[in-house]
């Protein structure tokens, strides 16, 4: 089970990502991906991700190339070890790189 | 309710319009601190050319096992290197790719090792490289995928990202029904490639291959060069690759290289004929075949060493794996014993190096040889064959040529062989050495002219417009499923 909200804030665009992103999320990520608008910045932050298969990677991929094409910028977030691992393993937080997560700020 | 993460984020990853993705990056160091150079050869040359000019990007492996460097640019070209951890390297590259594909694609010249663990490995790595592609390619980007190491990529990255187009060439044969058959994910890797819009292969033959495979297994058909798949069509043509002739001819036509190939000669004691044989140190290249055809002619006394003198490159590679570990004890001893029966002090019958040479240092070598030996038992193409012809600038030489090389489609005039038959490969190695001057300046020439007309950049230009092109190919016979409107 997958949930995503769309944070709105003052300088930028949060989406959060909550539950397993696998192949039972991935129309979840489609959905929130077809209503990213055209945005200054967006965190895509996976913090509440437990865990992660080929599918539900492959709908992250999509979200953050059609995220690259409407916002000027775009970051990951993430704390969760093994998620954390397996972005650094793929070499995504090269292109993506992650950013500290700061919650409760 | 958890607040939204506040830290600054970067800017987007640029999103390049030509992607190159490759197992190797186009780059080496010596050492893990050192500064990074551009990988000799003429392809990668060629490729870096292309994409400089469009502000492209290359993913690769760095060539080191563990934690892979941050994304860099180098000569103008933006470099995304992909990690490999020492069990991925076992087991995707020296493993699946090289012990399981590698001699099966190249005639079963050993046999392969089918290991579940190691194409579960392969897979794993294949979608690193597509996951990778996916993020630096743009909105309907060209994405050129190389070799066997990758024939998963298309289609993973079809899955990713259906915007893009396609190509993928494979540099080494592709092989035929029966063999090919031998491979328990024969059906994965077929469906994998047909992922891409362009399929490239050296030579005719494999795309015949090729296309009965999928015939066979996957019930595509098609009329070549096209293929349909599902609602797509797939062009699959054969597109021999070359090398930088002008940077051969450049080299070749320096003072210091034409007095070195002359001091090379003198080294080796003035003999009449010099043979030479430059391979990596793979078995599927013929150098035990090569070597036993020259004892051959030393033993029956057609040749006698005190006027002939063989020399052998070997370039080390893939030494952990054992059949490159027995190939190079069997070469060595071979070796041992030709010199031990033929040789004289100070003077062998054959000069072997196993080691590495630069281009500046080839070139020499191509020039003070009377006859070149590209005698492999399997070969994609074989570029030493090219390179040794755009050297000769001065007309000489012989070129003795395997006709299980990819090159002898295309160099009709070079004394063709097959390896696998040592009384015939005896017999054409002392045609060559008593080939009189006139006819080896005819076909010195006629090889020559074939070489300087295929340089790799017109190759890559080549391929690149044909995937631009897809489905608009108008100078190409359309596919009979396409009807006049949709042409």
């Amino acid at each position: 089970m997958l949930d995503i909200q769309i944070l709105p804030a003052a300088t930028m665009t949060v989406l959060k990502l909550n539950g397993e992103l696998t192949s039972s999320g991935t129309a979840a990520v489609r959905a929130a991906t077809a209503r990213l608008r055209q945005s200054g910045r967006l965190v895509v932050d996976l913090g509440g991700v437990r865990q992660v298969d080929r599918p539900g990677l492959a709908a992250l991929v999509a979200l953050l190339v059609k995220a690259r094409s409407k916002t000027r910028s775009v970051g990951l977030s993430c704390t969760t070890p093994s998620v954390v691992d397996l972005l650094h393993r793929e070499g995504i937080d090269r292109l993506f790189p992650l950013q500290p997560a700061q919650a409760g700020r | 309710m958890p607040q939204p993460v506040a830290a600054p984020v970067s800017s987007p990853p640029a999103a390049h319009e030509l992607v190159v993705v490759a197992n190797r990056l186009p780059v080496q160091r010596t050492s893990v601190d050192g500064p990074w150079e551009t990988s000799p050869g003429g392809l990668v040359r060629a490729l870096m050319g292309t994409l400089r000019q469009g502000g492209g990007a290359w993913v690769g492996w760095a060539g080191s096992v563990g934690e892979a460097p941050a994304a860099f640019r180098h000569e103008g070209v933006n470099l995304l290197p992909l990690s490999l951890s020492e069990d991925e390297y076992e087991g995707f590259y020296e493993g699946f790719a090289n012990e399981a594909l590698w001699p099966l694609y190249h005639d079963g010249i050993r046999p392969s090792t089918f290991d579940p663990a190691w194409w579960d490995t392969y897979v794993q790595v294949n979608e690193r490289f597509a996951l990778a592609a996916a993020l630096v390619a743009a909105p309907g980007a060209i994405v050129w995928i190389h070799d066997y190491q990758l024939q998963l990529v298309p289609s993973l990255l079809r899955e990713l990202r259906p915007d893009v187009r396609i190509g993928f060439f494979l540099h080494i044969p592709f092989p035929p029904l029966e063999l090919f058959s031998r491979l328990p994910w024969r059906e994965q890797i077929l469906e994998g490639l047909l992922g891409a819009d362009v399929i490239g292969f050296q030579r005719q033959a494999a795309v015949e291959n090729f296309a009965t495979a999928v015939s066979r297994f996957l019930d595509v058909h098609g009329d070549l060069p096209w293929l349909k798949v599902g609602p797509r069509k797939v062009h699959v043509g054969a597109h021999p690759i070359s090398i930088d002739v002008h940077e051969l001819d450049a080299i070749a036509r320096m003072p210091e290289t034409v007095e070195q190939a002359w001091k090379l000669r003198n080294r080796l004691g003035s003999p009449k004929c010099v043979l030479l044989g430059v391979d990596r140190l793979d078995y599927t290249k013929g150098i035990v075949e090569r070597l036993r055809a020259f004892e051959r002619l030393l033993e029956d006394g057609r040749v006698k060493a005190r006027d002939c003198v063989m020399v052998q490159l070997a370039v080390p590679t893939r030494g952990r794996l054992e059949h490159y570990a027995e190939e190079r004890r069997q070469v060595e001893q071979l070796v041992g014993s030709i010199n031990g029966t033929y040789g004289r002090i100070g003077y062998p019958a054959v000069q072997y190096l196993h080691q590495t040479l630069t281009l500046e240092e080839l070139v020499p070598l191509y020039q003070a040889a009377d006859v070149m030996l590209v005698t492999p038992l399997g070969d994609g193409m074989n570029l030493v064959a090219k390179e040794f012809a755009a050297s000769r600038t001065d007309g000489a030489g012989v070129l003795v040529l395997s006709e299980f090389a990819g090159a002898a489609d295309e160099l009709t005039d070079a004394l063709l062989v097959n390896p696998h038959d040592q009384e015939a490969l005896s017999d054409v190695i002392f045609d060559a050495i008593e080939m009189p001057p006139e006819e080896v300046r005819a076909r010195m020439a006629a090889i020559r002219a074939v070489v300087e007309a295929s340089d790799v950049r017109r190759w890559a230009t080549g391929f690149l417009e044909l995937l631009e092109e897809g489905d608009t190919a108008h100078d190409r016979e359309d596919p009979p499923w396409v009807g006049p409107s949709a042409a």
